[in-house]
C-alpha cells in the first residue's frame, strides 16, 4: 500500500451566524462574520502547507438554505485554490445543506474538476483517489436529501472488501444517539464496524471523538469553528495519516479563528471587588495565552462562597460589572460577553437556618420549595406566568427543569442573602 | 441575662469607669444624665462588650479611648446560674475572655448561648432602640410605618425589606414590565430588544430574499448576454456592408487606371521578352569580360618582373657541397666548447680541493698523511663504533671523578662529626665536674623527702600547738587545784610525774638511737627509762586533797593529754631528726633548709636534663659519623671500580685505534672531531682525484673535436690553422659561407617556382576572358539584337513595358488591398463595360444610419448586464446576510439573558414575598396581641386592640368605641406609644419564643412624650421589668426621677463616672 495522508473536516456551516452572544461592537462583528469563512481558508491553506493527498468534507458545508451566496462562492474559492495545488477535495451534504432543499447560486459545473460532490442519496458511490496515475485510497460516501434522514445509511456501505486499498466512509451521522444533536442517520458503532470500511469519516457532532482508534477509526473531527458557549476550547480538523500498513496516525489541527471559553474563576478568596476583579485578569490572560493568536470570546463565571458577594451583586445591578471588568481585561484579542455571578455570601447557611429572624425564616422556605421538585417547578411557573403573556417570548425562554428550578431558587436566596447582608459586629 | 456591672477600661469618654455595689437592678435601671454625659457611648459599650466591635469596614463608631486607658471593658452579667465576667476589646489579639465566678475559662459559644445566639443587628433593632426610630415615624408612610413595625419584628433595620424589594422591582422592571410598550419613552429593556429582534428579521428576510434572486439573476444574465450577441451580429453585418461599399468607392478609381494601362501595355507587345533583368544581365557580363582583361594584363606584367629579377640571380653555389659536413660538424664545434669549458670547470675546482686538502693535513698533523686519511673507514659502523668507545672512556672517566670527590666530601664531613662528638664528650665532663648526677629516681625521691620534711614541719606544728594547748589547760587544772587543795605530802608532787616524764623521753630517745644505729645506746637509754618509771611507781603517791581527789580525773586527762603531746612530738622529733641528719640538716629544719635543699635538688635535676641532652646529641653525632664512615668506604670502593673501568675502556679504545690502524695519539675525548676531519679530508681527496680525471677526459674531448674540424676544413679546401683559435674562425668563416649560399640558392628556386606558376595563371587568365566574351555575344543574340545599340532601344521600350506592368500590378495590389485576395468584385467590371457607375455613397451612408441604430441598442443592453454582474457580484461578496444574521442572534441572546436576570430578580421578589408573608403570618399574631395588651394599658383603656388583616398591608387600631382607625389618624405621640407597644410586644415574644431574656437598653424614648404618656410609659416599663425584664433606660430628663417605683434604681452620671442615687 503506498502510504497517503489526507484531511478529515465536517460541519464547516459556512457562513453561520454566532450564538449566545450579547450586544457586540462593529469590530467584532465583522471578525465574527468572517470567522466561518476564515477557518475554512485555514483548511485549504494547511491541506496546501501540509502536502496532503485529499480533502474530504463529512457534510454541513453551509449552515442552511438561507445563508447567502458568499458562502457557497468562498467555498468553491477553496476548492479551486486546492486544485492549483493538485489536492482532491470529495465531500458530502448533511442535515444543514441537504442535497434536496439546498439551492445554489453556483452550479456543480462551477467546481474544479478534482472537486468531488457525492450527490448520492440513495445508494454509496465509491471514487478512487489517485496520485500519480495510482489509486491510493477509494472514498465510499453518501449524501442527504431532506434534512431529517432518519434511516441509517452506514448499511449501505460495502461489507465486503473489494480492492485491496484503504477503504474511507464519508458519511453524515449520529453514532450512538449522541445527546444534543439531532438524532439524523442514526446508527451504532457496531453498525460502523461491521461495513469493509478502515477509517470512518464522519461528521454531525461538533465535539471532536475518536469512537475507535483502530480496526476501523472512526471519528468525529468536529466542526471547524466554534459558533456558541456550548463550543468551546480548539476547533478544526484532522490529518490523517496512513502508513503501508495500513497503520493510522491522527494529528488534530486547530483551525479556528475565533475560540470560546467559560472561565470560571473562584473568588472564595476575594474580600474586593478589585480583589476579583484582579482574579478575573489572572485567569483572563492564562486563557487568552492559550488561545493565541486568535480571538477569545469569553464569559466569566464568578463562584465561590465570596466576601465579595454583597458588591457583586450590586456592581451586576448598576451594570458596572461588565464594564469594569472589560475596561480592566485585555482589550486585543479578547472579548468579554458577560459575567455571570454565581457566587454566595459568606454565611454559615445552617446556622442562618438554626437562628431566628428573617434570614432564617427565608432559608427555612428556601429548603422546602426545593425539596419538592413540583413546588420548585410551579413557583418558576409562577413566577414566568407575565413573559408568557402574548407568546413574544416564546421560543426565547429557558427551559425550567427541577435543577434549573432549584438553582434558580437557590441563586435568589444567595441573592437575597447577600443584600440583606448588614453591617455587623465583628 | 441579667447585666450586673461593668468595668470601662477605656471606650470613648470614660476611662476607669463602674458602677458602684451592688450595681444594676434585675429591673428598670434609669441613667441620667445631661447631653454628652456619654449615655450614648455607654449603650454601644453594652452592645460592643455584648456582641462584639464593629468591623474595620463598619460605619459604627469604635468609641475609641479619648481619656486613657486601653480599649475596651469588662461587663459582668448573670445568665444560667453563673455570674460571668465578660472582658472583650478590639482586635484579634487577647480580644475575647470569658470566665464564671470560680474563674472557669468559657468560649464565644457560651457567650452565644447566654445572648440567645442572637445578632448584633437583631439585638440593636430588637433590644436597643433610640429616640431616632420614633422620630423617623414621623416622615413614613403607611407602608413605611407597617415596614418599621415589620422590621420591628424581624430585628431589621427600618426599611431594609422594603428597600430590598424596591431595588429587585427596580431592577426587574428596567428589564420587562407587563403591557409595556416599545415606542413608550423608556421601555424596559427586553421589550424594546424584542422589537428590535422584530425590525431585524424583517431586514434579514429581505436580504436573504435579495440573496436568494442570485439564481433568477444569472439566469437573466445570460439572456441578456445572448441578445447581445443578437446586436453585435447585426452590427457585423451593416459594418461588412458598409465596407463593401466603401470599398467599391474606394477600387473604382484603381480600377480605371488599371483598364488603361492594361491598354496602353498592349502596345509594347516585342518588349514583353525583355527579362526584368536585362540591363542588369547585360552589366553584369559586360563587367565580367572587362575584369578578365584586367587580370589577363596583370599576370602579363607579373612574369615580365620574375624574368627580370631571375637574371639578376647568381646561378652557382660552389660551398653547398660541404655543406652538409659543414652542418654536422657545427655540432662538434659545440661539442668542444662545451668540452672547453667542463674542462676548465674541472682544474678549477680541483685546484680548489687541492689547498683544501693542504689545509686539513695542516690541521691533522703527520699522523695523518694522505695513505693513511685514504685509509681510514667512513663507514657508519667505525664511526659508532668510535663514538661509542670514546663515550666509554669518557664516562668511565667522568665516574672516576665523580667518586673520587665523593669520597673526599665524604672524609670531610666524618672529621667534622668526630671534631663535634670530641666536643660533646668534653662538655658532659664538665658536667660531670660540676656536680654529682643523680638519676631520675633519686631526683623524685628527693623531691618527695622534700615534700615528707615540709609536711613534717607542719605537723610538728600542729603537735607543738596541741602540745601547748594541753599544757596550758593542765595549768588551769593545777592552778585550780592548787588554789584549793592544802599542802600536799612530802613527796612533791612534781617527782612522780617528772620520773614518768624522764623515764617516756628516755624511750623516745633510745627509739631515735635505734633509728640511727646506736642500739647499744638505745638500750641504755631503755633501761633509764625503766628505772625511772620503777622509782616513779615506787615513790607514795601523795594524797591529794579532796578539792584536788574531785578534780583529779580532770588532771589526769589534762595531764594524758599534755603528755599525749609532747610524745608525739618527741616522736616525731626523732623520727625526723634521722632523716634530716641524713640530708645534713638539723631537726626542725628551717625555711631557709627547706629552700636551700629545694634549690639543690632544682640544679640536680637541670644537670640531669642537661646531661640527658648532651647524651643524646653525642648519640646523634656519633651515628652521624658512623654513616659516613660507611659511606666513605663505599665511595672509596666505588672508585676503584670506576678506575678499573676506565682502565678497560682506555684499553678498548686503544685496541681500537690498533685494529683500525689509527694513531694511537688520538685522544677518545678528541677522536669524533679528529674523525670528522679526516673524513672530510677524505672527501677532499677523492674530490680532487675525480675533479683531475675529468678535466683530463675534457681535455682529451676537446682535441678530437678539433681534429676533426681540421679534416672538414681541408675537405673543403679551407685554409686551415695549427692554432685552435684560428682554426675555429676559419670554420665559422666556412659556416657562414655555407649559410649564405644555401639561402641564396632556395631564393633562386622559389622564383623560378613563382615564374612557371605565373605562365600558367596567364593562360587560365585568357581562356576565362575568352569565355566572358562569348556569354556577351550570346546574350545580346537571345534578345534579337546584335549590337550593344540595338540593346539599349529594346531595352527602353522594355522599361516602359515594366512601368506600365509594375502600374497595373500596383492597381491589382491596391485592388486586392481594396477588396481581399479574391480580387475585385464583377461589380466593377460591369460598371466599366457598362459605363455607368452606381451611386454607392449613398448606399453606404444608409447602412451607417442603420448601424448607428444597432450600436445604441447595443450599449443598452451591455449596460443592462453590467448592472446584473454588479448585482450578482454584490450578492456573491455580500455579507448582509451574516452580518444581519449575527445582529439578530446577538439581540436573541441578550433577550435570552435579559429573560434569565428578569427570572432570576421575579424569584427572588417572590421568594422575599413568601418569606414575609410567612414571617409575617407566623410572628405577627403573638406578638400583635402582647402589643394590643400593652397598648390598651398605656392608653389607659381607649384603644382596645391592634390588627393587621393577613389580605391587607393596612395597619389598624381598633379603639375601644369608634370606628377603627388607621395609623393615619393616630396622633404623633400615640404612633409613637404604638411603636413602642408594638416593640415591647415583639421583645416579649421573641424571648418567649427563644427562651432567652436579654436586656432591653432604651436611649431617651420618651422625650417626646407629656407627663401623662410619660408615667403610661412608666408603668408600662415597670410591669415588663415585673414579668422579668431588665432595662437599662437613658434619660437626661430629671423629672422621669418622680416616675420611678422604689423597686426601680438610679444612676446618676457626672464627670464620667457613675453614681448610684437614692430614689
Amino acid at each position: 500500500m503506498i502510504p497517503f495522508c489526507f484531511i478529515h473536516a465536517a460541519d464547516l456551516h459556512l457562513d453561520t451566524p454566532f450564538v449566545g452572544l450579547g450586544k457586540i461592537d462593529g469590530m467584532l462583528q465583522q471578525r465574527l462574520r468572517d470567522a466561518s469563512l476564515e477557518a475554512f481558508d485555514n483548511l485549504i491553506r494547511t491541506a496546501v502547507e501540509r502536502h496532503a493527498d485529499f480533502v474530504v468534507l463529512a457534510g454541513d458545508i453551509y449552515d442552511g438554505a438561507e445563508r447567502g451566496a458568499r458562502a457557497q462562492a468562498r467555498f468553491i474559492a477553496g476548492l479551486r485554490e486546492l486544485d492549483r495545488n493538485g489536492i482532491a477535495c470529495l465531500f458530502i451534504h448533511g442535515n444543514h445543506d441537504p442535497i434536496g432543499e439546498g439551492w445554489s447560486a453556483l452550479r456543480p459545473e462551477d467546481f474544479p474538476a478534482s472537486a468531488v460532490l457525492i450527490e448520492q442519496c440513495d445508494e454509496v458511490r465509491a471514487v478512487p483517489v489517485r496520485r500519480d496515475g495510482q489509486v491510493v485510497a477509494m472514498v465510499h460516501g453518501i449524501s442527504f436529501r431532506t434534512r431529517k434522514e432518519t434511516r441509517n445509511l452506514s448499511r449501505l456501505f460495502p461489507a465486503e472488501r473489494g480492492e485491496e486499498q484503504f477503504h474511507i466512509g464519508l458519511l453524515h451521522c449520529n453514532v450512538g444517539g449522541q445527546a444534543g444533536h439531532d438524532n439524523y442517520a442514526p446508527c451504532t458503532l457496531e453498525d460502523l464496524c461491521n461495513r469493509a470500511i478502515d477509517y470512518w469519516a464522519i461528521g454531525h457532532i461538533h465535539k471532536r471523538m475518536e469512537l475507535k482508534h483502530g480496526g476501523p477509526v472512526v471519528l468525529y473531527p468536529g466542526n471547524v469553528q466554534g459558533r456558541s458557549f456550548d463550543e468551546c476550547g480548539p476547533k478544526g480538523a484532522t490529518l490523517v495519516r496512513v502508513g503501508a500498513e495500513g497503520h493510522v496516525e491522527l494529528e488534530p489541527l486547530a483551525l479556528d479563528v475565533v475560540r470560546f471559553a467559560v472561565l470560571r474563576v473562584d473568588v472564595s478568596k476575594c474580600r474586593s471587588l478589585d480583589e476579583v476583579l484582579a482574579a478575573c485578569e489572572a485567569e483572563s490572560g492564562r486563557a487568552m495565552a492559550e488561545a493565541q493568536p486568535r480571538l477569545l470570546l469569553a464569559r466569566i463565571l464568578l463562584h465561590g462562597q465570596s466576601p465579595a458577594h454583597r458588591d457583586l451583586l450590586l456592581a451586576e445591578a448598576q451594570e458596572q460589572l461588565l464594564p469594569a471588568l472589560r475596561d480592566r481585561l485585555p482589550a486585543g484579542g479578547f472579548w468579554l460577553d458577560r459575567v455571570i455571578v454565581d457566587t454566595v455570601p459568606v454565611v454559615d447557611r445552617a446556622e442562618v437556618a438554626r437562628s431566628t429572624g428573617f434570614e432564617a425564616a427565608l432559608v427555612k422556605l428556601t429548603d422546602k420549595v426545593t425539596a419538592s421538585d413540583q413546588e420548585a417547578i410551579q413557583l418558576l411557573e409562577k413566577v414566568q406566568a407575565p413573559l408568557l403573556t402574548g407568546r413574544r417570548f416564546e421560543k426565547l425562554l429557558p427551559e425550567l427543569g427541577p435543577e434549573s428550578a432549584r438553582a434558580m431558587i437557590q441563586g435568589a436566596e444567595a441573592r437575597l442573602l447577600g443584600l440583606l447582608e448588614t453591617e455587623s459586629g465583628s | 441575662m441579667k447585666l450586673r456591672n461593668w468595668h470601662i477600661d477605656g471606650f470613648g469618654v470614660f476611662c476607669g469607669a463602674r458602677l458602684p455595689e451592688p450595681g444594676l437592678g434585675d429591673g428598670l435601671n434609669l441613667f441620667l444624665g445631661p447631653n454628652e454625659a456619654g449615655k450614648s457611648t455607654l449603650l454601644d459599650f453594652l452592645r460592643y462588650t455584648l456582641l462584639g466591635y464593629p468591623g474595620g469596614r463598619a460605619s459604627l463608631p469604635r468609641r475609641e479611648p479619648l481619656r486613657g486607658g486601653s480599649h475596651g471593658g469588662t461587663l459582668i452579667y448573670e445568665a444560667d446560674a453563673l455570674t460571668c465576667h465578660l472582658h472583650r476589646r478590639p482586635g484579634r489579639v487577647n480580644a475575647f475572655q470569658l470566665r464564671d465566678q470560680a474563674g472557669t475559662a468559657m468560649t464565644e459559644t457560651d457567650l452565644a448561648s447566654h445572648v440567645g445566639h442572637i445578632s448584633p443587628e437583631v439585638f440593636r433593632n430588637i433590644f436597643g432602640f433610640s429616640l431616632k426610630e420614633l422620630q423617623d415615624l414621623d416622615s413614613l408612610s403607611q407602608s413605611g410605618v407597617r415596614d418599621l413595625i415589620f422590621a420591628a419584628s424581624i430585628g431589621q433595620s427600618a426599611g431594609r425589606i422594603r428597600s430590598v424589594q424596591d431595588d429587585l422591582q427596580k431592577q426587574a422592571d428596567t428589564l420587562f414590565r407587563e403591557g409595556a410598550r416599545a415606542n413608550a419613552q423608556a421601555p424596559p429593556r427586553l421589550v424594546k430588544l424584542l422589537a428590535d429582534l422584530s425590525e431585524q428579521e424583517r431586514r434579514l428576510a429581505q436580504a436573504t430574499e435579495a440573496s436568494r434572486s442570485v439564481a433568477a439573476k444569472v439566469r437573466e444574465l445570460g439572456t441578456r448576454r445572448t441578445a447581445l450577441g443578437e446586436f453585435d451580429r447585426q452590427i457585423r453585418e451593416a459594418e461588412l456592408e458598409i465596407q463593401r461599399l466603401e470599398r467599391l468607392t474606394s477600387g473604382w478609381p484603381l480600377w480605371v487606371e488599371r483598364r488603361q494601362a492594361e491598354d496602353a501595355r498592349k502596345g509594347l507587345s516585342d518588349a514583353e521578352r525583355f527579362p526584368a533583368d536585362g540591363d542588369a544581365a547585360w552589366a553584369t557580363r559586360k563587367t565580367e569580360f572587362e575584369k578578365a582583361k584586367a587580370d589577363v594584363r596583370l599576370i602579363c606584367d607579373k612574369v615580365k618582373a620574375l624574368r627580370e629579377e631571375l637574371n639578376g640571380l647568381p646561378a652557382e653555389f660552389p660551398s653547398l657541397p660541404v655543406s652538409a659536413q659543414v652542418t654536422e660538424l657545427a655540432a662538434e664545434k659545440a661539442d668542444y666548447d662545451v668540452a672547453v669549458r667542463l674542462g676548465h670547470e674541472a682544474e678549477t675546482r680541483a685546484g680548489q680541493a687541492r689547498e683544501g686538502w693542504s689545509q686539513l693535513s695542516k690541521e691533522l698533523g703527520a699522523d695523518w698523511p694522505e695513505e693513511a686519511v685514504r685509509s681510514f673507514d667512513v663507514s657508519l659502523l667505525a664511526e659508532d663504533d668510535a663514538r661509542r668507545l670514546a663515550n666509554a672512556v669518557q664516562e668511565a672517566r667522568n665516574l672516576v671523578v665523580s667518586t673520587r670527590t665523593t669520597a673526599a666530601n665524604l672524609a670531610r664531613e666524618a672529621r667534622a662529626l668526630s671534631t663535634d662528638c670530641a666536643l660533646k664528650v668534653k662538655q658532659l665532663a664538665d658536667l660531670n665536674r660540676s656536680g654529682p648526677l643523680l638519676a631520675p629516681e633519686q631526683l623524685a625521691q628527693q623531691r618527695l623527702q622534700l615534700g615528707r620534711f615540709r609536711e613534717a614541719l607542719r605537723k610538728r606544728e600542729g603537735l607543738r600547738g596541741e602540745c601547748d594547748r594541753a599544757n596550758n589547760h593542765l595549768t588551769q587544772v593545777k592552778l585550780f587545784m592548787s588554789r584549793r587543795e592544802p599542802a600536799a605530802g612530802l613527796v612533791p608532787r612534781w617527782l612522780r610525774p617528772a620520773l614518768f616524764i624522764g623515764g617516756a623521753v628516755m624511750v623516745l630517745a633510745s627509739v631515735g638511737l635505734f633509728l640511727v644505729g646506736q642500739q647499744a645506746a638505745a638500750a641504755l637509754g631503755l633501761v633509764a627509762a625503766a628505772l625511772f618509771a620503777g622509782i616513779g611507781l615506787l615513790l607514795p603517791r601523795a594524797r591529794p586533797a579532796q578539792a584536788a581527789v574531785d578534780a583529779a580525773p580532770e588532771l589526769s586527762a589534762a595531764q594524758r593529754r599534755h603528755e599525749e603531746a609532747q610524745q608525739a612530738v618527741e616522736k616525731q622529733d626523732v623520727e625526723m631528726k634521722a632523716e634530716a641528719a641524713q640530708h645534713r640538716f638539723a631537726w626542725p629544719m628551717t625555711e631557709e633548709d627547706l629552700t636551700q635543699l629545694e634549690g639543690s635538688i632544682t640544679a640536680a635535676e637541670r644537670r640531669a636534663d642537661r646531661h640527658h641532652a648532651l647524651l643524646n646529641e653525642l648519640g646523634e653525632l656519633r651515628n652521624k659519623k658512623a654513616g659516613r664512615r660507611g659511606a666513605f668506604t663505599t665511595a672509596k670502593r666505588d672508585l676503584k671500580e670506576a678506575k678499573l673501568s676506565f682502565s678497560s675502556a682506555s684499553q678498548a679504545w686503544t685496541d681500537f685505534l690498533r685494529n683500525r690502524r689509527l694513531p694511537e695519539t688520538i685522544q677518545s675525548e678528541t677522536a669524533l672531531a679528529v674523525f670528522g676531519k679526516v673524513k672530510q679530508a677524505r672527501q677532499v681527496l677523492d674530490d680532487l682525484h675525480n675533479l683531475t680525471a675529468t678535466a683530463n677526459q675534457q681535455r682529451g674531448t676537446s682535441n678530437a673535436h678539433l681534429t676533426r674540424l681540421r679534416s672538414c676544413l681541408e675537405q673543403a679546401n679551407w685554409p686551415t690553422e695549427e692554432e685552435s683559435g684560428k682554426l675555429l674562425a676559419a670554420f665559422e668563416q666556412l659556416q657562414q659561407r655555407v649559410v649564405d649560399e644555401s639561402q641564396q640558392s632556395e631564393h633562386r628556386r622559389r622564383r623560378l617556382e613563382d615564374l612557371a606558376k605565373a605562365k600558367k595563371d596567364l593562360k587560365d587568365a585568357g581562356k576565362i576572358a575568352r569565355a566572358k566574351r562569348g556569354k556577351c555575344d550570346e546574350f545580346l543574340r537571345q534578345l534579337g539584337v546584335d549590337s550593344e545599340q540595338s540593346f539599349g532601344g529594346l531595352s527602353q521600350r522594355s522599361k516602359r513595358y515594366q512601368e506600365l506592368s509594375q502600374s497595373i500590378n500596383a492597381k491589382d495590389t491596391g485592388l486586392k488591398v481594396i477588396f481581399g485576395q479574391s480580387g475585385p468584385p464583377a461589380e466593377l467590371q460591369e460598371a466599366w463595360d457598362s459605363g455607368h457607375r452606381p451611386d454607392w455613397e449613398a448606399q453606404k451612408s444608409s447602412r451607417e444610419t442603420e448601424r448607428t441604430g444597432l450600436h445604441g441598442e447595443r450599449d443598452q443592453g451591455l449596460q443592462d448586464i453590467r448592472q446584473l454582474e454588479i448585482e450578482i457580484d454584490g450578492q456573491l461578496k455580500s455579507d448582509e446576510v451574516a452580518s444581519l444574521q449575527l445582529e439578530a442572534e446577538s439581540l436573541r441572546e441578550q433577550i435570552r439573558e435579559g429573560v434569565l436576570d428578569w427570572l432570576k430578580l421575579a424569584t427572588a421578589q417572590e421568594l422575599l414575598g413568601q418569606t414575609r408573608e410567612k414571617f409575617e403570618r407566623e410572628n405577627q399574631s403573638p406578638a400583635i396581641e402582647e402589643a394590643s395588651r400593652l397598648f390598651r394599658l398605656i392608653s389607659g383603656g381607649r384603644y382596645e386592640r391592634i390588627t393587621i388583616p393577613l389580605d391587607s398591608t393596612d395597619l389598624t387600631i381598633v379603639p375601644q368605641t369608634g370606628p377603627m382607625l388607621s395609623l393615619e389618624r393616630l396622633s404623633r405621640g400615640t404612633l409613637e406609644q404604638l411603636y413602642l407597644c408594638i416593640r415591647l410586644g415583639y421583645i416579649r415574644h421573641y424571648q418567649q419564643q427563644q427562651r432567652v431574656a436579654l436586656p432591653l437598653l432604651m436611649d431617651d424614648v420618651a422625650v417626646n412624650f407629656d407627663t401623662e404618656r410619660m408615667a403610661k410609659t412608666f408603668e408600662l416599663l415597670g410591669e415588663c421589668c415585673r414579668n422579668g425584664q431588665q432595662i437599662l433606660f437613658f434619660t437626661c430628663h430629671e423629672e422621669l426621677v418622680r416616675m420611678l417605683q422604689p423597686e426601680h434604681k438610679l444612676f446618676r452620671i457626672r464627670n464620667f463616672e457613675f453614681e448610684a442615687a437614692a430614689l
